[in-house]
């Protein structure tokens, strides 16, 4: 799942060099909200620290 | 600050994220570490910060590609300083070998706050703007500035690869110890 987010990065930078710099900017936005969501789904695991 | 002057601290942008990616890969095949989710997720906010470097580069140096560059600067020290955290309290540990005395992640929360001061200082410098805000089509482009965003685009292809073998279709296990693919 993880691979997918960096895949879509690729996708990204090639549409990015083939001039299609609005689509490339949506798909990067795409992709970070993405991320958020991954960031999210491994920070709501409870800790296993004993204080 | 002309746009030809800022066109180049752009590549030495991208370059230097391409370094610290190169950096990741060492420490992960030479010192046989394997990346955990949160590290993953660091290297894409560092991809996010060469992706808008490549923008400008592509495009002419405009203010959206910097925010572009900010916004992903802004999610990996997020992600980052939640790793810092994980490991503050005294005895609990890191996650993998310091390098010069500090874990990749504190590392990567440096280089973090180092692209988020310097894109602000960039955005100070209004001229670099004036030639190239309404320019939307690619802009003409030498051998070098290829060589660079191809050799971003390798590097992100390769992290495809790799995070692939290690973490499968699934969700990649917090502390990995081997190439889950490759078992």
């Amino acid at each position: 799942m993880m691979a997918s987010l960096f895949l879509l990065f690729v996708i990204d930078m090639v549409l990015a060099w083939r001039g299609e710099r609005a689509a490339s900017i949506v798909l990067f936005f795409i992709t970070l909200i993405l991320c958020a969501l991954m960031f999210w789904h491994h920070i709501s695991e409870p800790l296993n620290i004993d204080l | 600050m002309n746009p030809e002057f800022a066109r180049k601290l752009n590549i030495i942008g991208v370059l230097g994220i391409c370094g610290v990616l190169l950096g990741a890969y060492y420490v992960q095949f030479v010192g046989h570490e394997f990346p955990c989710p949160l590290c993953l997720l660091q290297r894409l906010g560092m991809l996010g910060v060469a992706f808008g470097a490549m923008l400008n580069l592509r495009y002419g140096v405009q203010p959206a590609h910097y925010g572009v560059s900010l916004l992903s600067a802004v999610f990996g020290a997020s992600v980052s300083v939640r790793q810092i955290l994980l490991h503050i309290v005294p005895g609990t540990g890191g996650y993998g070998t310091p390098v010069w005395g500090l874990h990749l992640y504190t590392w990567a929360f440096i280089v973090f706050v180092v692209a988020i001061f310097l894109i602000g200082i960039m955005l100070i410098f209004e001229g670099q703007f004036k030639k190239d805000l309404l320019h939307k089509a690619p802009v003409r482009i030498g051998f070098f500035v290829k060589t660079v965003f191809l050799l971003a685009v390798f590097i992100t292809a390769a992290n495809v690869v790799t995070t692939f073998l290690e973490c499968g279709f699934g969700a990649c296990p917090g502390n990995p110890t081997s190439y889950e693919e490759l078992r």
